[in-house]
């Protein structure tokens, strides 16, 4: 059975028209699907138009061609509201709102259910609640937000969103300013909810690894368009990932599945060690700039050994034993290993 | 984790909105009285407490000149201040929710500046083409002139103010745009009174020190019931204000109007800072610290609390303020406005050193 998708752009043009000015266009050509149960991370490097595509999937900014549905709705025929009812919002900004409680704020996102004077009845608690639980920020409840890490604002801010019920959670780079755990737990958590209470989730994040390892779908957009979508490894496979990034002076490398700084290259040596040693051996040659081949195609070779129970390093047929890195990299940069190889 | 969260987060049903105690709203409605009828006794004349309510209730044995000051001067001076305080209070809350800044007053947007150049131009006028004249022909007192100088001043920028927040999106623009407007019509004041006589710029100064004991009673029937209707608009607004607290953008992703909610939040606030200015002058401090106070008394931004809140406490404190002003059992009387700033300015710098948070922006 095929479900309704929650939000779908038709032939969608993103940008900036102003009177009397030519106008912009960011992004066109943009036909996405957002179904429900999926996490959605939007990647695409900084000025590619990431933000002005979220503005304009919830609304805040006018499609210069094609249009946005929200659960099969146009967009713009939707009341404030109605769409309010559908889809909900997290942004990037850290909100303050002074002395309130946690569940205070958690309520607010009933706003669209409530009367004029904003009373919440026993369906609009229950949702609250329900919100809070799902986050797991019951403890906070009646902690003013003020006293809040940024990690658990941000987490409150995200009940308030599912206390508005949405078909579709929309994340403006929300964990941007959170640190690694955080951010991990942050992913995780969004990715629950949208497994179990099958809603849609996006998120626009520069946390590359993490959404490579936790979205079930990616939309990547390079500077320029088009907007490319796709399960993540296929994005990886057919070479998608690697040329949205590829500008940006980093390189996409498919074998370790991370990006590497594009240096200036040193050379190439081999290396003969495995395990953990091998591993951070490795990371650190490359680090330095150095291209880690086949034994047979280098004149140098790094090995690790062990001596005493300590973990040392050598080059190939020639003295001395390294103790750490660092001393290994100063021999290797002295000497200027893997010239002319 | 903090052991006492652990043991308040009750496992039965969460209220979301924290009930403010009873004891609190009773121990407010207490002080206003209190400050109501020490205002009615106290002043130039010292008049008991006893025969104060004996005139409150009718009675004629009371001397008629203490009827007179009580009746004419004292009670109608007392409901200006209660109500002048409660609707400076709720227009600066307003202001600070909408611009997110908690250092916003009910002049950010230039009422106050209007005010005073259709007073200074009223002056100016008085004295350059005979208008005094004029407006003695046309049956109106020279207060009632200041009020409707005032009053046209005020509705002149707020029109302005009015159709660029139509246009502009965004509100820091239009706090900018309000705060240019005041520079303007300060300018233009200072200009008009380079062609004044020092007697004319005295009518003008005075106005700016703000009182609340301009208002006669036939004037009550047209200010009361518009700060009324100002404070009712106001209170309603609450719903939409609590979303303002998050900013425009989850304001507007909860489904709030935000241009139809800036317009009305605008209107309201106008409409109570604006009425104020014109019959009681510009009157500072009041409306900057009114919700401060409030939301360190209630401890929450909800404005579902705040609203009615505001109302109270401006009221006490206005009332406070004038009786400070009268220096009760004195024949001198300071400007209100020294009054205001200087008692009140200490205070506000205490809760803020105590308690910052309180003063997160938006709060």
């Amino acid at each position: 059975m095929k479900e309704r998708p929650f939000l779908e752009t038709r032939d969608l043009v993103v940008g900036y028209a102003r009177p009397r000015h030519p106008r912009r266009v960011v992004v066109d050509d943009i036909n996405v699907i957002l179904r429900p149960g999926e996490l959605v991370c939007l990647l695409g490097p900084n000025g590619a138009g990431k933000s002005t595509l979220i503005r304009t999937l919830c609304g805040m900014q006018a499609p210069l061609e094609g249009e946005v549905l929200v659960e099969g709705e146009p967009l713009g025929k939707l009341s404030p509201s109605d769409l309010a009812r559908r889809m909900s919002l997290v942004l990037t900004e850290r909100v303050a709102v002074g002395m309130m409680p946690v569940a205070t704020l958690v309520s607010l996102g009933r706003h669209p259910y409530t009367d004029w004077a904003g009373r919440l009845g026993a369906r609009d608690r229950e949702a609250v609640r329900r919100a809070m639980a799902d986050v797991g920020i019951e403890p906070l409840a009646h902690r003013p937000v003020c006293e809040l890490s940024d990690g658990e604002r941000q987490k409150v801010m995200i009940a308030r969103a599912l206390a508005q019920e949405p078909g579709v959670m929309v994340l403006d780079e929300a964990t941007a300013f959170l640190d690694l755990p955080r951010r991990v737990e942050l992913m995780h958590l969004l990715r629950s909810l949208a497994h179990e209470g099958r809603r849609a989730i996006l998120l626009s994040t520069h946390d590359l690894d993490l959404a490579l390892r936790c979205a079930d779908r990616l939309w990547l957009l390079a500077p320029g368009g088009p907007l490319v979508q796709g399960v993540p490894e296929d994005l990886v496979l057919t070479d998608a990932f690697a040329r949205t990034f590829a500008d940006a002076g980093v390189l996409f490398d498919k074998g370790s599945g991370a990006f590497t700084l594009a240096l200036e290259g040193r050379g190439t040596v081999a290396l003969s060690g495995n395990g953990i040693p091998g591993m951070w051996t490795y990371r650190a040659l490359e680090r330095a700039g150095y291209r880690v081949v086949h034994e047979r195609d280098a004149v140098t070779c790094v090995e690790t050994l062990e001596k005493d129970g300590r973990l040392c390093w050598r080059i190939r047929g020639r003295e001395p034993v390294h103790h750490s890195l660092e001393s290994l990299l100063a021999h290797l940069n002295s000497c200027g290993a893997g010239e002319g190889s | 984790m903090n052991p006492s969260a652990t043991k308040d987060a009750p496992a039965q049903e969460v209220h979301p909105i924290p009930r403010v105690s009873l004891l609190l709203w009773f121990a407010l409605l207490g002080a206003l009285a209190g400050v109501f009828l020490l205002e009615l006794c106290l002043g130039s004349v010292t008049i008991p407490f006893g025969s104060v309510l004996a005139i409150l209730m009718g009675d004629s044995e009371v001397p008629e000149g203490w009827r007179q000051i009580v009746l004419l001067f004292r009670l109608p001076r007392a409901v200006t201040a209660m109500l002048a305080g409660a609707a400076l209070g709720m227009a600066g809350l307003m202001m600070q929710t909408l611009f997110r800044n908690p250092l916003a007053d009910p002049f950010v947007l230039g009422i106050s500046s209007g005010a005073s150049l259709g007073v200074a131009i009223v002056v100016m006028a008085a004295w350059g083409f005979g208008w005094t004249a004029f407006i003695q022909k046309a049956g109106i007192s020279a207060g009632a002139s200041l009020i409707l100088a005032a009053t046209a001043g005020a509705m002149g920028i707020l029109s302005v103010i009015m159709a660029l927040a139509r246009r502009v999106e965004s509100n820091v623009t239009l706090l900018i745009i309000g705060l240019m407007f005041g520079y303007i019509s300060g300018s233009l004041v200072t200009i008009l009174f380079q062609f004044t006589q020092e007697q004319q710029m005295q009518t003008y100064i005075t106005w700016t020190f703000g009182s609340f004991g301009g208002v006669t009673w036939s004037q009550m029937t047209l200010f009361a019931p518009t700060l009324l209707v100002g404070l009712l608009l106001a209170w309603s607004l609450s719903k939409p204000l609590n979303a303002f607290l998050l900013g425009e953008g989850y304001a507007r992703s909860m489904g709030v109007n935000v241009r139809a909610i800036r317009l009305w939040i605008i209107v309201g606030a106008s409409l109570l800072a604006g009425t104020v200015t014109a019959y009681c002058g510009p009157i500072g401090f009041l409306g900057i610290a009114i919700p401060h106070l409030c939301r360190m008394l209630m401890k929450t931004s909800d404005h579902h609390v705040l609203a009615p809140a505001v109302i109270l406490v401006g009221a006490i404190v206005a009332l406070s303020a004038d009786l400070l002003a009268q220096v009760p059992g004195a024949r001198i009387v300071l400007p209100l406005n020294a009054v205001t700033a200087l008692i009140g300015a200490p205070v506000v710098v205490g809760i803020i050193l105590r308690r910052r948070h309180t003063m997160e922006v938006g709060a």
